[in-house]
């Protein structure tokens, strides 16, 4: 009985010092990765579009919308003058039959 | 008896002075007629001031051509500048053949010079109707251009709007506009292809290349017409049904 008291005295401290070193490696990683979202941070000033581009999924679709709107105003303010066109091309230009002098 | 006889012989010596009368008459205005169809100009002077006046005609309608080639804003630079310089390239053979013809000393080569202006230029019968249509078809060209690139941005659209109430009406819209769009490129095709073939040396053959020429910019330009009211159409139905999402998210 007394042999396993003091191999329990002899394991104990290993194991409760095994932890610390367990629970401190893992605190080191946390502490490592939060180092590197800090410097994903930095980096995400040039990597924005990301983020905007979610915000612009909202605004892409408001966007597209204003440019088929402009697309639409473009081609009402063509139709009148394509007809013009086609009234200047079918015109009566005058008369380019031979006539002698 | 006597009296009858006398009224007959005074009234059919009437009618022969008449008749005689008449048939001078015929024959001065048959005579005069062949001296107004054969040429009325005696002289090189009055030849050239007839030739100048047809170019000076030519001269105008082609300054004409420039500047509604050049006030038309559908038209890119240099599509203006296509009208533009086929039009001067006229205007300096015009003007070299009245320079030739206020040279000429003789009426024979003053009278061929005039039938240059015809003969070589067409400038009513085949170069304006040409580059008036040219303009047409420049016009048609853009305004399919811009339509066909406003297909991305509608896939793009029909794509977030696979929900949407009016989802199904706008894909057949879209299916028209496509359809639409492709005819007035034959159209146009069609169209350019025939310019080549509108030159003075093909005339007359170029009155019936003419007609088709411009019934294909007309088909062209109604297909894009029928095309600009399905784009329109489809605006107003993707606005309907993602226009309020669109509001709110931004």
């Amino acid at each position: 009985m007394q042999t396993i008291s003091k191999r329990a005295r002899f394991w104990l401290p290993l194991i409760v010092l095994a932890l610390v070193v367990v629970l401190a490696l893992g605190g080191c990683a946390r502490g490592a990765n939060t180092g590197n979202t800090s410097s994903n941070q930095n980096t995400s000033t040039s990597s924005q579009n990301p983020t905007s581009t979610s915000s612009a999924g909202g605004s892409s679709t408001s966007s597209e919308l204003q440019h088929l709107q402009q697309v639409d105003q473009q081609n009402q303010n063509d139709a009148n003058n394509l007809n013009n066109d086609d009234q200047n091309a079918n015109q009566n230009f005058g008369n380019d039959q031979e006539t002698q002098p | 008896m006597k009296n009858f006889k006398n009224f007959c012989s005074r009234h059919l010596a009437a009618l022969s002075l008449a008749l005689v009368g008449a048939l001078s008459l015929f024959g001065i205005a048959a005579a005069a007629a062949p001296v107004a169809d054969a040429a009325s100009c005696t002289t090189v002077s009055c030849v050239q001031q007839f030739g100048n006046q047809r170019i000076q005609e030519r001269l105008t309608a082609l300054e004409k051509l420039k500047t509604d080639a050049k006030n038309n804003k559908a038209l890119t630079g240099q599509q203006q500048d296509i009208i533009v310089n086929d039009a001067n390239s006229n205007e300096n053979g015009l003007n070299a053949l009245k320079k030739q013809l206020d040279a000429e000393t003789a009426i024979k080569p003053a009278l061929a010079d005039v039938k240059n202006i015809y003969v070589q230029f067409r400038i009513y019968a085949v170069v304006l109707p040409r580059d008036y249509g040219e303009i047409e078809l420049f016009h048609e060209q853009n305004a399919s251009q811009r339509m066909t690139d406003a297909e991305v941005t509608i896939d793009a659209l029909i794509q977030k709007d696979q929900n949407g109430k009016n989802i199904g009406q706008i894909k057949t819209l879209d299916q028209d506009y496509m359809n639409k769009l492709n005819d007035a490129s034959t159209n146009m095709k069609g169209a350019q292809g025939l310019i080549p073939s509108l030159v003075p040396a093909n005339y007359p053959g170029t009155n019936s290349t003419l007609k088709t020429y411009h019934q294909d910019l007309k088909t062209a330009r109604l297909d894009l017409q029928g095309a600009a009211n399905d784009l329109h159409q489809m605006t107003q139905l993707l606005k309907e049904d993602l226009g309020g999402s669109t509001g709110s998210s931004s």
